[in-house]
């Protein structure tokens, strides 16, 4: 019997030894701050749904850099104009899937004219038919261009092997996990994932190695972890290479625990996207633009409240107008418009111009609507989101100050979201889409979309007015770099913006980026700008990743 | 015998029923609506045009219809019961498209193993201490307090001291994971290894606070049981103090067991906040999730199995209260 045990136990050992999958340090490179859940699709047809890391399996035709504001070739090898409605792309034709087919014009005319047979999935504005020219060349024609919308799905639609999908059922397509052995033809592959992580291997036999670089490890892990407390423990013992989670306390952390981050000195991070105060323009007195207008002059676009909630991480000002500080956004900004129809923060200003519209002080110190009615509002956003409360709070007092009765409300996100989305609200805190290649997009989540019953994609302030419909409209159907033909209209809608203010920038939130540079060196930074400091899929950028492998270093 | 197990079972069945019912209709209660959530992480994504907004709208429906939301409550709440009898407990919302039944049994094995051991460890150890301090007064005047401070310490606070301790300050022990994050869960020695180092804070932290209670409990118990009539008179005819305390133990787990019932049940539901300090995957924080996120199916099948598992663990315990107290078993068979 003893006997027994003894040669089970020795085979067990064995047989141990030659299954487990241990990833060597010093070839790993481990990331958080991406998942928020156990993996559970690794579908790339699954837009803003679909795990981590998707885009580092399956390329775009383009990357987008914001830092120099470039599109860098990636699938395509060059692409062109044509006429004002045919783009003509050229494909790189050394490009293979990992099951050794080729990359070719046949994948991407798939890809993009999926959406014409799959309904959940959006269509390219204007697009009308994607034509096979060679195996390598494919030509987009279009009814008519909206660019904006054009240039971002270069930039963020994964291209699909059509030899794989074409066999799955038009209904299952959006539906489809993709967990077992997906096929796809970037740097690394997937290998596994389970309750804690998830592992991509390198592709040693990419294709882009010559054009590239090739990535520097061979394994890249995403690490799942229910709080920031356990991403900081992990980054500050070094077993968390790069973090993304928002660790406050720079102080404390970068200097004495020898960590990287974008700027040697405040603001460390660079800014990701602007939050603001959404104005509920459907609701009384929130209806009037003088009124909002006084809330602006209230708030103002430069106080201290980054610095009470944020502490250096992200710049002490907003841009008037919620401008990203990026080259893409910021060539189209107007100053003279700004200067004439911009605000400052002013709290005697604001109490001035409430006083002259009628809303005068009551009896108990709060301000009335001119017929003497009370007058209550209330911010809201959701509950947990620490940063953001404290920053609620600290607008209220800023609306309080000048007599208005202002609450800071925190409902649970769901209730947060269904209020925002069917308009039951009065002001709310939320960030539309942040960097991306054109203020046209921060524009058309701000007042594009038009007004329904309930607004998922933005306009959450229900602001209608057709002047700004047509703007947009002008705007989407010019090259993005015809900054002559482009300015007039920016301008216009600009001081269409200040002059209605239906949403308020408070400020920007950071990419929030931390690194340890013990294993791996060579971490992106304002005086190494390779690339832009994210590992997200889905922060509108996809350069990110692939320049962030191929530059870093190991340590020894 | 018979009688009591089939009034037994009869009762549970009845409670079943109206648990899971309770399971079917709570969440659906609750303001809001799952389905504008799931939009929420598709329409955040969109590149702006109004053909977008129009396809949010098109895939809003799509999923009140893939999740049979659109349909009247009576024909939900059939559905509900067909399905459960096949088997089938739906797709996750929050985790779409994963069907709850895998999210489950990816998560559980997790916290079966480190809750169990520290249940029922917690419980004997527990009870041995307090039987022990109740009939020994100085070993009672120390241990007192210190059950008093174990049991109101809350499970997180003592988890992050652990961590600091052991992790931050010793580096002995892992902070974090049910593994190593190079490792991926396989049948090795060097894995299990790798778990067992990881499992020791997590169990610990259950483990002590638990343990306060326990041993609180027995300790009040048995100095009851000793002061009652049965043990005076056994002590007037003259038996010994280990006869006496033998059978007041007996008496005085009753109670202790009904307990461990209750506890074992809700092992399924994790400890959330366990969990979280720990970053320890489990079933409690992926309930706590699809709570917040209104996940329909999500949260019938946590608590499904919640309400199985309670009714099983009770089952069990009204089974072996039948050789642990005669008392019972004799009301059924001679009554």
């Amino acid at each position: 019997m003893k006997k027994l045990v003894l040669t089970l136990v020795v085979m067990l050992m064995v047989v141990s030894v030659a299954m487990a999958l241990t990833l060597p340090r010093n070839e790993t490179f481990y990331e958080g701050g991406a998942m928020w859940g156990p993996l559970t699709n690794f579908n790339p047809l699954n837009s803003g749904n679909h795990g981590w890391g998707v885009d580092l399996v399956y390329p775009t035709l383009f990357m987008y850099d914001p830092l120099t504001n470039q599109m860098i070739p990636y699938l395509a090898q060059s692409a062109t104009w044509t006429s004002k409605t045919t783009y003509v792309v050229n494909l790189r034709q050394n490009a293979y899937w990992t099951d050794g087919q080729p990359v070719t014009a046949q994948d991407v005319k798939y890809t993009f004219e999926l959406p014409f047979t799959v309904s959940q999935l959006v269509p390219i504005q204007g697009l009308q038919s994607v034509n096979v020219l060679n195996d390598y060349t494919v030509e987009f024609v279009f009814s008519q261009t909206n660019y904006p919308n054009f240039y971002q799905d270069l930039y963020s639609d994964y291209i699909v092997p059509e030899h794989i999908w074409s066999q799955v059922a038009t209904s299952d397509i959006f539906s489809k996990a993709n967990l077992t052995n997906p096929i796809g033809c970037g740097p690394y592959e997937y290998l596994t994932s389970n309750q804690q992580e998830i592992i991509l291997q390198r592709n040693d036999n990419w294709w882009g190695n010559d054009v590239f670089g090739k990535p520097a490890p061979k394994y890249v892990v995403e690490i799942y972890a229910s709080s920031n407390n356990v991403a900081l423990g992990l980054l500050l013992q070094g077993q968390l290479d790069m973090s993304s989670f928002y660790l406050p306390g720079a102080e404390t952390l970068i200097g004495p625990y020898n960590l990287v981050t974008w700027n040697q000195r405040p603001p460390y991070m660079p800014s990701n996207a602007t939050t603001l105060l959404f104005l509920n323009t459907t609701v009384a007195p929130l209806n009037n633009a003088q009124f909002r207008r006084a809330l602006a002059y209230a708030i103002g676009p430069i106080s201290d409240l980054t610095q009470r909630v944020y502490a250096g991480y992200v710049p002490n000002y907003v841009d008037q107008l919620g401008f990203l500080p990026i080259k893409s956004w910021m060539q189209f900004e107007d100053k003279s418009v700004v200067s004439q129809y911009g605000y400052t923060f002013d709290p005697a200003k604001a109490a001035q111009m409430l006083d002259q519209l009628g809303y005068t002080k009551g009896p108990n110190g709060w301000r009335t609507m001119p017929n003497g009615q009370p007058l209550k509002l209330s911010i809201i956003c959701p509950y947990g989101w620490t940063d953001w409360m404290a920053a609620e709070r600290i607008v209220a007092e800023d609306l309080q100050k000048v007599g208005l009765n202002v609450t800071a409300d925190f409902p649970d996100y769901s209730t947060w979201w269904s209020d925002i989305t069917s308009g039951n609200y009065t002001m709310m805190m939320d960030n539309p889409n942040g960097v991306s290649q054109t203020p046209y997009t921060y524009f058309y989540s701000l007042f594009g979309y038009p007004v329904q019953q309930y607004m998922y994609n933005g306009n959450f302030e229900r602001y209608t007015d057709p002047q700004v419909t047509n703007l947009l409209n002008q705007i989407a159907a010019f090259p993005l770099d015809d900054t002559t033909g482009l300015q007039p209209l920016y301008s216009q809608l600009e001081k269409t913006f200040l002059q209605e203010m239906p949403a308020i920038p408070l400020f920007y939130n950071g990419m929030w980026y931390l690194a340890n540079s013990s294993i791996w060196t060579n971490f992106p930074t304002a005086n190494n700008p390779y690339c832009w400091p994210s590992t997200y899929n889905n922060a509108n950028v996809t350069a990110g990743s692939l320049l962030l492998y191929t530059h870093i270093k190991p340590a020894q | 015998m018979r009688k009591y197990l089939t009034r037994k079972i009869l009762i549970y069945l009845i409670t079943f029923f109206i648990a899971a019912s309770l399971d079917w209709a709570i969440p659906r209660v609750m303001p809001g609506n799952p389905v504008s959530l799931i939009v929420s992480r598709f329409a955040q994504n969109s590149s702006g045009s109004a053909q977008a907004s129009l396809i949010t709208k098109q895939m809003f429906d799509y999923f009140m219809q893939a999740f049979q939301l659109n349909k009247p409550w009576w024909e939900q709440y059939g559905l509900f019961w067909r399905n459960l009898f096949t088997g089938n407990l739906g797709i996750s919302m929050y985790l779409y498209p994963k069907p709850v039944l895998s999210v489950i049994l990816s998560a559980v094995p997790y916290d079966v193993l480190f809750l169990l051991p520290s249940i029922l460890l917690s419980f004997w150890v527990g009870n041995r201490i307090g039987a022990w301090a109740a009939r020994n007064k100085r070993a009672d005047n120390a241990l007192l307090p210190i059950f008093y401070i174990l049991t109101s310490v809350p499970y997180f606070w003592l988890g992050i001291l652990l961590v600091w301790v052991f992790g931050t300050i010793l580096h002995v022990l892992p902070m974090s994971g049910a593994f190593s994050y190079s490792m991926t869960p396989s049948f090795t020695l060097a894995f299990i290894f790798d778990y067992l180092k990881h499992w020791i804070l997590p169990f610990l932290s259950l483990f002590i606070v638990a343990l306060g209670g326990w041993a609180i409990g027995m300790r009040n118990m048995i100095i009851y049981e000793l002061e009652s009539n049965y043990s005076r008179y056994m002590g007037s005819l003259g038996a010994s103090q280990r006869l006496i305390r033998k059978y007041s133990y007996r008496n005085a787990v009753l109670p202790q067991v009904t307990g461990l019932a209750l506890q074992l049940g809700t092992i399924v539901a994790g400890a959330i906040t366990t969990e979280i300090v720990f970053s320890y995957p489990g079933i409690g924080y992926i309930l706590f999730q699809a709570i917040m996120n209104k996940d329909y199916p999500l949260i019938q099948g946590c608590f499904l199995l919640i309400i199985i598992a309670v009714l099983l663990a009770n089952f069990i315990i009204d089974v072996l209260y039948m050789f642990i107290d005669p008392r019972i078993r004799i009301a059924y068979t001679e009554g």
